[in-house]
This record gives structure tokens, C-alpha cells and sequence, in this order.
């Protein structure tokens, strides 16, 4: 199943319990959807690309329909330790949650509205802390999370 | 062969558009009934508002199950869903009617304050057609909040991860205890906003008038499928009332409204101006003597029919 607009969802992270919110400049011309990764580049936010990236820098609060230019928005800024359940695909296809993954550390990547954990990636800010059906084994049992598109908790390693 | 009426038309009722009410050689006119079939406001939740433009979204409060985690380590911590939206835009409509003097008191049959009982009844035929529009339109005009027709296969889970949902039949099909059951089937196995069960039982079968006999048999018959080889049938299958529709223009699509509360249902009719009636009267011309002038204004529309599953027929 082609997944479309699911994005990362917080779980946790180190005290105080919300990520904080900050207004930041954003790049000239792009648009994105609340809940995608977004990336900084050149003192401007920008949505995560579809060749995948190391720099993730936070998660967008808010929409951007339409490109303007010299816009600012609101931007929840990754701290280190913040907890995620993210889906998995392996170079833009869709893939399965494995249990190997567990400890390693991969790139994430944005395909129209879609922020995924990339395992096609050699290194990243995301480090796998395992599939999201060892945790949530009745939802798996309902709906499987290990299929492709599976779904890893990890965690935020490393600012940008 | 046929003879042809040809009727004035000409908006003020005066004695000449209706001859035959001054005609000295009728013995009676009668004035004839008028029906108003209603049935569909039962189908709609309804709002009201003053303003031209209604929205209206949902939130969804299922959560994820709680996750293994204990002690020490940090709470996972949860959000609900925000849903789909939907904007209607109100309709005014406005008719009326003017009657001169001479009309009424030329009359050799008094008819004509009879025939004036039509205004109300306009307005509450203009309702069942917006109603039955829906129906009619839901498999390929009329859209709901998420973008999908109002009866498709292809409804998107608000949570995106879930895909699709159907409250369609894949293929047209009559109505068989075998249609009736993928009926009831695909209610009962409806999925909520995160993919929890969420049943719902059928409670009204809307179908139009040309199917009273298909529908009647399934909810009379004792045998599933309906042929004699076959077991008992479950009450389940008689569970349902039958409401034919006579204002739905297919003669094939039928349709199955679940039991839910008035909160849950999808359909909605906003209502800016029930119909209310004024006078109407010329200043400049008395023998314009009594008029009434009809409005209304509201809407109907879907937000997204979770209460409903429909067959495009056959």
C-alpha cells in the first residue's frame, strides 16, 4: 500500500514534554503540510527531499498551501532524545519493519508529504530503537505494522 | 386523440388566465388533492445558522493502544485525529403569487383560494428534491468533506496509513438477500478513524419504488438465499424498515442508512430561512388585492457518510 500525508508522530522526548515551538524563516517558493520534517538550509526552513537527508531539523506546525516568498512559520524543533513512531521504506519503496535495524542509524526522506525513516540511507540522525510491533503487539495483531510500509520507534541522535 | 391545454402563464391570477372558473355552463370544478411525498428529512441531521456559509468538521477521539512501557521510561504520549471539513453555501429561493379583484369576485366557482394552498406545499417539494439530489448525484456528482464521492469505494481513512474505506458496492447488483447481506456485511465491518472495529447495523433500506417487490421479498422471506434449498434465514435480515422513495430518479440505486444517533449521521440540511410567507401588494394598482410572497433558505449536503452504504443498482 502507497502511503500518502503519514508523517512521524512524537511519542516522547527528554523534560519538558513538548518539543518547542519556534518561528523561523522560511524558503522562498516551496510548499509542505503540518507534520512533515523540514530541514534548515542557508538560515531558511525547507520540507526534507526526496534524495533523503541527514540535517533534519524539526517538523513543521503549521501548512504552507501555496509557495510565497519571505514567509516565516512555525517550526517544533527536534531535541536529542526525542522518541518516534516513523514508517520505514528503503530508498522511496516501501518496506518492512526488521528487527535488525534495531541499534542502527539512518537518514530520513520526504516524498510528497510523506517523511519517512530511510534504511537506504548509510548514516542519520534516527537510530532505531526497533519495530513498532514489539511494542504495540495487539495493533500489529489487528493491523499489521511490520509489513511494508512498516513502522520503527526511534530516536532523534544527533542536531543538526 | 389527445387534446392539448395551453395555459396563460401570465403571473398575476386574474380572470382571464383560468376561463373556466367564470364559466356560467360548468356545473362543478373541483379543485384537486396535492401530495407531498416526504421522506427525506428523516435521512438528515439538521443545523441552523444566520450567516450564508456553513462549515462544519470533525475530530475523532480514537487513540492508539497503550504501548508496552513501564518504570521509568518516558511516557509515549498520544494524539486524537482532526478530520474532514466541509463548507455548504446557503440558496435563497423566493416565489409568490398576486390575485387581482376582479378574479374573485367574478368567480362562478370559488376555487380560487383553493388552488392558492400550492405555495406551501412548492417549498416542501423544493426540500425533497435538494434531499433526493444527493441520492441521486452521491455515486458521481455530489461530494463529501473528503473529496471522494459521497458513495465510493475509495473513501481515505482520516489516518492516511489505514488507505480506504467503501460505503459502495464494488459492482451494481439488484437487491438479494445475497446484496442485502453485503450490505449489512460491509456496515457491520466499518472500521473507525484508526482502524478499530466501529459496526454499525442497518436500520432503513431506501430504494426507489420500482424495487418495492425485490426489497418486500428479502424483508419478508424466510429463506437465504431466497430459493428453497436453503437454511433459515437470521432475523437480521428482517431487521430493517422500508422506506420507498418517490422522488429518487434511478429506478435501480438503493441505499442502506445505518442506526446512529442524529450527531453521527452524514447528511446535513442548513437551514438560513425556513419558509416563511409574506404579503405581496401594489401600491399603485388596488384591484391587486391579495398576494404571498414564498422564501427559503438552506442547503444539503455531505460531510462524509459513514451512516450509509449504496448499490448502484443493476
Amino acid at each position: 500500500m502507497a502511503l500518502t500525508a503519514v508523517n512521524p508522530e512524537i511519542l516522547s522526548m527528554p523534560s519538558p514534554q513538548a518539543l518547542p515551538l519556534r518561528y523561523l524563516l522560511a524558503e522562498d517558493g516551496k510548499t509542505w503540510k503540518k507534520g512533515e520534517f523540514c530541514i534548515l538550509t542557508s538560515g531558511t526552513v525547507t520540507p526534507l527531499v526526496a534524495s533523503g537527508s541527514t540535517a533534519v531539523y524539526g517538523i513543521f506546525a503549521e501548512d504552507q498551501a501555496t509557495s510565497t516568498s519571505t514567509s516565516s512559520v512555525w517550526v517544533r524543533i527536534l531535541q536529542i532524545g526525542t522518541r518516534l513512531a516513523m514508517s520505514v521504506m528503503t530508498s522511496g519503496t516501501a518496506a518492512t519493519a526488521a528487527t535488525a535495524e534495531i541499534g542502527v542509524k539512518y537518514g530520513a526522506r520526504g516524498l510528497s508529504n510523506v517523511s519517512y525513516l530511510d534504511t537506504g540511507t548509510a548514516s542519520g540522525q534516527f537510530q532505531v530503537v526497533g519495530p513498532l510491533s514489539a511494542y504495540d503487539e495487539y495493533s500489529d495483531s489487528q493491523f499489521d505494522t511490520d509489513a511494508a510500509p512498516g513502522r520503527i520507534i526511534a530516536d532523534f541522535t544527533a542536531v543538526s | 386523440m389527445a387534446t392539448t391545454l395551453y395555459h396563460a402563464r401570465v403571473g398575476a391570477i386574474d380572470h382571464k388566465a383560468y376561463a373556466s372558473l367564470y364559466n356560467k355552463t360548468f356545473d362543478a370544478i373541483k379543485v384537486k388533492s396535492e401530495k407531498v411525498p416526504r421522506e427525506g428529512a428523516r435521512f438528515f441531521s439538521e443545523r441552523t445558522t444566520n450567516l450564508e456559509t456553513y462549515r462544519e468538521g470533525e475530530v475523532h477521539p480514537q487513540l492508539p493502544a497503550p504501548m508496552r512501557n513501564e518504570d521509568s521510561d518516558r511516557i509515549p504520549l498520544l494524539n486524537p485525529l482532526e478530520g474532514y471539513y466541509q463548507t455548504w453555501t446557503n440558496v435563497e429561493r423566493r416565489s409568490g403569487f398576486i390575485v387581482t379583484e376582479r378574479a374573485i369576485t367574478a368567480q362562478k366557482t370559488r376555487a380560487i383560494a383553493k388552488m392558492l394552498t400550492g405555495l406551501p406545499n412548492s417549498a416542501k417539494r423544493c426540500e425533497e428534491m435538494a434531499y433526493a439530489k444527493l441520492f441521486n448525484g452521491g455515486f458521481a456528482t455530489d461530494t463529501g468533506g473528503d473529496g471522494t464521492y459521497l458513495f465510493a469505494t475509495d473513501h481515505p481513512y482520516v489516518d492516511p496509513q489505514y488507505g480506504t474505506w467503501s460505503n459502495a458496492a464494488a459492482s451494481g447488483a439488484g437487491f438479494t438477500s445475497a446484496t442485502w447481506f453485503a450490505a449489512w456485511l460491509n456496515l457491520a465491518q466499518r472500521k473507525d478513524a484508526r482502524y478499530n472495529p466501529d459496526p454499525m447495523m442497518p436500520a432503513e433500506c431506501y430504494f426507489p419504488v420500482a424495487m418495492y417487490e425485490d426489497v418486500a421479498k428479502v424483508h419478508g422471506s424466510p429463506k437465504y438465499p431466497a430459493n428453497a434449498l436453503n437454511a433459515e434465514q437470521d432475523d437480521l435480515f428482517h431487521d430493517f424498515k422500508m422506506v420507498p422513495g418517490y422522488w429518487l430518479t434511478s429506478s435501480t440505486q438503493w441505499y442502506v442508512h445505518a442506526k446512529v444517533d442524529d450527531a453521527d449521521k452524514g447528511l446535513v440540511v442548513v437551514w438560513e430561512t425556513k419558509p416563511n410567507y409574506k404579503p405581496l401588494s401594489d401600491g399603485m394598482n388596488p384591484d391587486i388585492i391579495m398576494g404571498r410572497r414564498l422564501k427559503m433558505a438552506f442547503s444539503v449536503g455531505g460531510l462524509i457518510l459513514k451512516d450509509w452504504y449504496a448499490n448502484i443498482g443493476s
